[in-house]
């Protein structure tokens, strides 16, 4: 990108311009450096530690001295319908949470934007914001005092006000792949929807001036100028979305569910069975190589959508 | 354009970073006061102290004042054996979890006690190598521990060993572990009920039925983390005669699948959830769930019922004890409590494996842990120092030697509320409450001396050629037992499912191994 942009200065500019430009380059560069930091220490480092899913680890001998076992780990990922399953719910829910969050934050963006008072536009954006900074416990908790059995809203006041029966959420399965979605929605759309609302105050006010004299409504506005306008916004979130597409939220399906048995088959995910295999049945080499799948079919995932936006939309792709 | 599209990606990528650094802590469980006190600085030996952590499951809370009262031990324990320990109390509910982080992340963890299920169970630990051989370290070491064992029953220390080495030492309080039903007794005298005349499973329906019909909170809730609000582990209430409960030998195992029923041919091994027994017992319990008896989140809840009954979260709890349980629950909940026993239960290896004492592969200071512990087996001081704090200002004595609150301590407020003296080596060394009798630990030490041991005490699962099959049914598990024993999983629709998942997972391969080693073990004896 950088390459890009300077191919695009004049060559007779002068030397302090230039100068000036550098500098603002190098401001860009070290904006990079704590997340580079971060990506290292998180996630190029660990990498190291891909070898365990090969190993039968014995805590005497300590993980470097445990036996080699080959693809022993992963025949066991693969024997039980587990893998299924888990594979399943991440990729589905995640694609489910791609749409929704894009759909509801260009959406809860663009009527931002036409807020016109300075001091509610802040008001609703705290507002939608603050579910993001919750702890995911106080959203499992939040969740329960809407769902429970003994202390629930929904069945102690809303249900039976309805004359309804009480349900058991958390041992029926077939609500959770609407409430989940909510809890996401609600909990995410801060951010998204902060980000759109930037693109779009940051599309030129002339265009839709020009469109106001033309004749065209609101709903013209938007759909003619500000979605066309916000359309790499979208593809380049939507691709980095799309490249996390086998990590699931942890939090969100291992504590907002409560860790609930009964609920396994649609809460299940990779980074919850993970969790599980290591903690309740504490054997880190399956744990790693359930870990180890999840990498080399996310890098795959990465690399196909990349291939398909370079060949739909190349100014877009990312590499 | 694109310079804004730089900007919005920069900041989009920021808020990436900033909601992963976010990450980490919402799958971390909280973390137990892992920082060492300063309790070295009144050191003066020439030798600094060795530093220990010393690891258990808190079962009523972190204490408010634990540091406090670590510094008194550390104090007392430098100057005895120049080991400066650290008392860690990690929450009951989290214990298997945390102790699994600690012992993979090779953290600083010298002594820890092991817990009655979970990857954290003594043979769990064994079977993954991650507890040390005491054969030839106790002895060197520790001598005064085996010795305190056998002084109570010389039985106890073959349930320590698998394939001939030791592993642990049990922590030493009443292994005769009986049944009990527990229920606050305010309630129960407002509504006129006698818990201590029933007699059956119908005599306890009544009560619960009167209870749940003009109680606004839940009558009975699960006493463990595990759901099972009947089942109470290894017994099947006998819903007719409560004298003919049935006690399942799960021979120590940490996986509460195959079994032998005890009082019937006590070496043929069992698929547990095929048997009648549970059938009847899981329709039981669903049936209670349907007529709103028991706490209908019990298959989730994350605290134990001591808690729960606490918190007025219900009103009682059916579940396993020992002799004393009735002041133990009333210290615990903070309410006064009917307690009745309803069943006997038997000594067999899982009962001494409940709480053992162990040195984790962690250790790197094996002589002062060893030390440390063998104080905690021998020194009465320590025991009690352990147990009640600070004398005088957590506890004072009456004059038959009884721990009772000083003056404006009550059970809610007192900042050093442990109660748990069954999980500190020695329960014998620990001083009774003034609720207890004078002399019940002379007789919980005759009751021990005597008791019945099961016919294959000793005997433990080897689980290595059967570990892949154990972990997949472990999966199954945890997927359908909480519901099913806590009555939310209609046991008509979710025990079939239940039964086909274990078989497909490889139960009948399990079962038929464990059959050989009992058959073995039998043939060796």
């Amino acid at each position: 990108m950088e390459a890009r942009m300077k191919k695009k200065q004049p060559s007779a500019e002068l030397p302090l311009a230039r100068r000036r430009r550098r500098r603002w380059f190098t401001m860009l560069d070290l904006m990079l450096l704590p997340g580079l930091v971060y990506l290292i220490i998180n996630n190029y480092i660990p990498m190291g530690g891909l070898f365990i899913a090969f190993k039968k680890i014995d805590y005497s001998l300590g993980i470097f001295k445990s036996p080699w076992v080959g693809l022993r780990n992963f025949r066991f990922l693969f024997s039980t319908e587990d893998a299924y399953i888990i594979t399943r719910n991440t990729i589905l829910y995640n694609i489910a949470f791609i749409i929704l969050l894009t759909a509801f934050g260009v959406a809860v963006g663009i009527m931002l934007s036409e807020v016109r008072k300075r001091y509610m536009t802040k008001f609703f954006q705290t507002t939608i914001l603050l579910p993001q900074l919750i702890s995911i416990i106080i959203i499992a908790n939040i969740v329960f005092a809407f769902l429970s059995n003994e202390a629930g809203l929904i069945n102690k006041t809303i249900l039976p006000a309805l004359g309804l029966e009480p349900i058991n959420f958390y041992s029926t399965p077939k609500y959770w792949p609407f409430i989940l979605p909510t809890v996401f929605v609600w909990n995410r759309i801060g951010y998204s929807s902060i980000i759109f609302f930037a693109a779009v105050i940051g599309i030129d006010r002339e265009l839709y001036e020009a469109a106001v004299v033309d004749g065209a409504n609101k709903a013209r506005q938007v759909m003619h100028i500000t979605l066309p306008m916000l359309k790499p916004t979208i593809i380049t979130l939507t691709l980095i979305q799309v490249g996390r597409i086998f990590y699931a939220d942890f939090g969100l399906f291992y504590q907002v569910p409560m860790n609930s048995g009964a609920l396994f088959d649609v809460t299940n995910v990779i980074d919850t069975y993970v969790y599980r295999a290591l903690l309740q049945s504490n054997d880190i080499s399956k744990a790693s190589a359930a870990g180890f799948y999840q990498s080399i079919v996310g890098f795959v995932t990465v690399l196909l959508t990349n291939l398909l936006v370079r060949k739909v939309d190349p100014e877009n792709a990312l590499f | 354009m694109k310079k804004a599209l730089v900007l919005i990606l920069a900041f989009a990528m920021l808020l990436v970073v900033a909601a992963g650094c976010t990450q980490p802590s919402t799958s971390a469980p909280t973390s137990g006061p892992t920082a060492k006190p300063s309790g070295s600085e009144t050191t003066k030996a020439a030798e600094p102290a060795k530093k220990i952590v010393y690891m258990y499951p808190a079962t009523s809370g972190i204490p408010v004042e634990l540091e406090k009262v670590n510094r008194a031990i550390s104090d007392y324990t430098i100057g005895k054996i120049n080991v400066d320990p650290t008392l860690s109390p990690i929450e009951i509910a989290n214990y298997n979890t945390q102790a699994m982080l600690m012992i993979t992340g090779n953290e600083d963890l010298d002594v820890m006690e092991s817990m009655p299920g979970g990857p954290a169970h003594f043979t769990a630990m064994i079977a993954n190598n991650q507890i040390k051989d005491l054969t030839e370290l106790g002895p060197q070491y520790a001598p005064g521990i085996a010795k305190a064992v056998d002084a109570v029953n010389p039985g106890f220390m073959a349930g320590m060993t698998v394939g001939g080495r030791v592993y642990g030492y049990p922590a030493l309080f009443d292994k005769v572990t009986n049944y009990y039903i527990s229920l606050r007794k305010d309630v129960l005298d407002k509504h006129n009920l006698d818990l201590t005349k029933i007699k059956n499973g119908a005599d306890l329906e009544a009560i619960v039925k009167v209870l749940a019909e003009n109680e606004s909170i839940p009558v009975l809730t699960a006493q463990t983390v595990d759901g099972d609000v009947l089942t109470a582990g290894t017994l099947i209430v006998n819903y007719d005669n409560f004298a003919d409960n049935i006690i399942v030998d799960f021979f120590g195992s940490n996986v509460a699948m195959y079994g032998a029923v005890m009082g019937e041919d006590n070496t043929k091994v069992i698929n547990y959830y095929e048997s009648d027994l549970f059938k009847e017992q899981v329709e039981m319990t669903r049936r209670w769930y349907e007529a709103g008896y028991i706490n209908r989140d019990a298959a989730t809840q994350t605290e134990t019922s001591v808690q729960i009954i606490a918190a007025n979260g219900a009103l009682g709890t059916l579940g396993a004890g020992e002799m004393g349980v009735e002041t133990n629950y009333n210290n615990r909940t903070g309410k006064e409590m009917v307690t009745v026993k309803i069943a006997d239960g038997i000594v067999n290896s899982g009962i001494v494996q409940k709480f053992v004492w162990t040195i984790p592969m962690t250790c790197d200071e094996d002589e002062a842990a060893l030390k440390f512990l063998e104080l905690t087996y021998t020194d009465e001081e320590l025991v009690n120092m352990i147990n009640y704090g600070i004398k005088g200002e957590h506890y004072v004595l009456d004059d038959q030697d009884r721990i009772c609150l000083p003056e404006g301590v009550t059970l809610q407020n007192n900042p050093y509320n442990v109660n748990a003296s069954f999980l500190f080596g020695s329960q014998y060394l620990a001083k009774v409450w003034e609720t207890d009798r004078a002399d019940l630990r002379a007789v919980v030490k005759e009751l021990n001396k005597n008791v019945a041991v099961a016919p294959l005490m000793g005997f433990s699962v080897n689980t290595v050629p059967i570990s892949d099959e154990i972990g997949q049914l472990r999966n199954v598990m945890d997927q359908y037992r909480p519901g099913l024993v806590a009555g939310s999983s209609d046991p008509a629709v979710a025990l079939p499912e239940f039964l086909a998942r274990l078989e497909a997972a490889g139960i009948g391969t399990v079962i038929a191994e464990v059959q050989s080693q009992v058959d073995a073990f039998v043939a060796n004896r």
